[in-house]
């Protein structure tokens, strides 16, 4: 069955597209990552371009967040002081990122741009979680010991402040750049951030997990909604039908690694999800090396 | 006896002028192109009585304008945009198939008038770009894309009709599409026919493409919302689902 996207203005196979969001949903359910980082490209992948492909998957991210933080309120896991901080932070970085991309899309640098992101947090990324049986660890001791402080240099920053639900005090400074630079992501790349911000409230602001997933959460969602309505003002990429496509498979998808995750160790599998990651940024980096088929793109001049 | 004749002989002189005179006959299926949201892609048949004299040539051409290109080159070890390529108008598309070899059945001077074939192409190209190997890589990159193609022998006679198919590419744009059809004699155009295709979105589409452009950020904000009530909504039926 082919389906017609308006604003990627070309028709497409509804299941393909529904099945990528669920392969996104699935990585997210069965490895608790988020699936962005990989729908962008699979979209590019499929032919939709890549300004559109980032600015839907972070239209459809506000969906898939929005369930996720609905349950986290439930049980009382989410410091919205902290929250809040973030939101701003990712609302400026957001509105930055986007009127940064409306810049390079007129260039023509926009998708390079992309490409060298995706190489360079792919390849983070797949570092990132082979090493994180070992920072697993350390963070377990740490919350056993009680509440660890902060870094040093998040101490001597100015706009110091206390956050009771978290049990910390940090300036306002960090968290506010943390957000800023997860709204960047979310309007270059299209994804939530979560693999990023996770690790980041884990170890530098030293934010009890109890909290770290659900806040992040909400900044993430309320994160992708200014820039899903940014990016529909500035760019005018977003495609609702690809964004809707994408929930509907990562939904059914989530659920579904869910149950397969129960059953298979996550260590493993998190180690093969990582050298899948780190292949896929070499290759991404090896398409930047290589002769191009032709010596012109089209593009530049857009709105 | 002498009047019957000359009667016959008027009859005669008027039936062949009216043959010679009979204009070409054509019919584009579909006759517009919707695009809703279920649209997946359409083959556009030009059909009609074939001529008994002159080979046809058959041109889907849409509308004539300049567009951006980004030059690639070497920086370091990489392939990156270096600048914007200036070059000339041209169609959106240009499918043409004729019954044979189009330098055969035409001459250079009436292909350049008409404006078939390569040579004028390549020639409103080149006024604007400033090497003209860009002109030819610019008429690649759109063969690459189904919106450029050139088919000696892709118009078909069979039982006394005519019969060309263009399949068309999957991203066209909304506009209009003109399907011309040459009867060629003697290497000059004879006769030749033109139809409009209108390519539109229709429906739930069109709505979707005239909020998204005319109204952005409440486009923008809608698209948001429905997101996160449905987000919430399967938070909902599915207590489970972190989604993270």
């Amino acid at each position: 069955m082919t389906i017609f996207l308006p604003v990627a203005g070309l028709p497409m196979n509804l299941w393909l597209l529904v099945a990528a969001g669920g392969l996104a949903g699935f990585l997210s359910g069965l490895l608790g990552v988020g699936g962005g980082f990989i729908l962008t490209p699979l979209l590019i992948m499929l032919g939709i371009s890549p300004a559109v492909a980032a600015a839907s998957d972070t239209n459809a991210i506000v969906g898939t967040s929005a369930s996720g933080v609905l349950a986290h309120l439930r049980q009382g896991n989410v410091d919205f002081r902290m929250g809040l901080v973030l939101l701003a932070g990712g609302l400026l970085g957001g509105a930055g990122g986007t009127f940064w991309v409306r810049i390079l899309r007129r260039s023509g640098n926009l998708d390079a741009v992309i490409v060298f992101l995706y190489v360079a947090f792919l390849g983070i990324l797949g570092v990132v979680m082979f090493v994180e049986g070992l920072l697993a660890r350390i963070r377990d001791r740490e919350e056993e010991k009680g509440t660890v402080p902060t870094p040093g240099f998040l101490r001597a920053l100015p706009f110091q402040a206390s956050f009771p639900e978290s049990g910390i005090r940090v300036s306002l400074l960090a968290p506010l750049a943390l957000g800023a630079l997860v709204g960047l992501l979310a309007a270059f790349m299209g994804v939530g951030g979560g693999f990023f911000l996770v690790p980041a409230m884990t170890f530098l602001l030293r934010m009890p997990m109890r909290v770290v997933v659900g806040t992040s959460l909400f900044q993430i969602l309320f994160t992708a909604f200014g820039v899903t309505v940014l990016q529909a003002s500035v760019n005018r990429t977003v495609d609702v039908v690809v964004a809707l496509c994408l929930m509907v498979g990562s939904t059914v998808g989530a659920q579904a690694g869910a149950a397969v995750g129960r059953r298979l160790k996550g260590t493993e599998l998190r180690v093969v999800f990582a050298l899948l990651l780190l292949f896929l940024s070499l290759k991404m980096f090896d398409d930047l090396l290589t002769l191009p088929a032709t010596f012109l793109t089209q593009g530049g001049g857009h709105p | 006896m002498r009047r019957a004749g000359l009667f016959w002989i008027g009859v005669c002189l008027a039936a062949a002028l009216g043959a010679a005179a009979r204009p070409l006959r054509v019919e584009v299926r579909p006759g517009q192109i919707a695009q809703g949201l279920l649209y997946g892609g359409v083959r556009l048949e030009v059909t009609g009585p074939a001529p008994d004299e002159g080979a046809l040539v058959v041109l889907v051409e849409g509308e004539w304008r300049s567009e951006a290109h980004v030059r690639l080159g070497r920086t370091g070890p990489f392939w990156l945009p270096q600048g914007g390529v200036p070059v000339g108008e041209a169609p959106t598309l240009y499918l043409l198939a004729s019954e044979g070899d189009l330098h055969q059945l035409l001459t250079g001077e009436e292909r350049r008038r008409e404006g078939l074939g390569l040579a004028p192409l390549r020639e409103s190209l080149g006024a604007g770009a400033a090497v003209a190997h860009e002109a030819e890589e610019v008429l690649r990159v759109r063969s690459r894309s189904g919106r450029f193609s050139l088919a000696d022998h892709g118009v078909e006679r069979r039982n006394g009709t005519f019969s060309a198919g263009f399949d068309l590419p999957p991203r066209l744009e909304e506009g209009i599409l003109n399907v011309k059809v040459f009867l060629c004699r003697e290497g000059r155009v004879a006769e030749k026919s033109e139809t409009r295709v209108p390519v539109r979105r229709t429906g739930l589409a069109a709505f979707l493409t005239a909020a998204a452009r005319q109204a952005p950020a409440l486009y923008g904000t809608g698209a948001a919302l429905l997101a996160l009530l449905l987000g919430a909504a399967v938070g909902a039926v599915f207590p489970r689902l972190q989604g993270h």
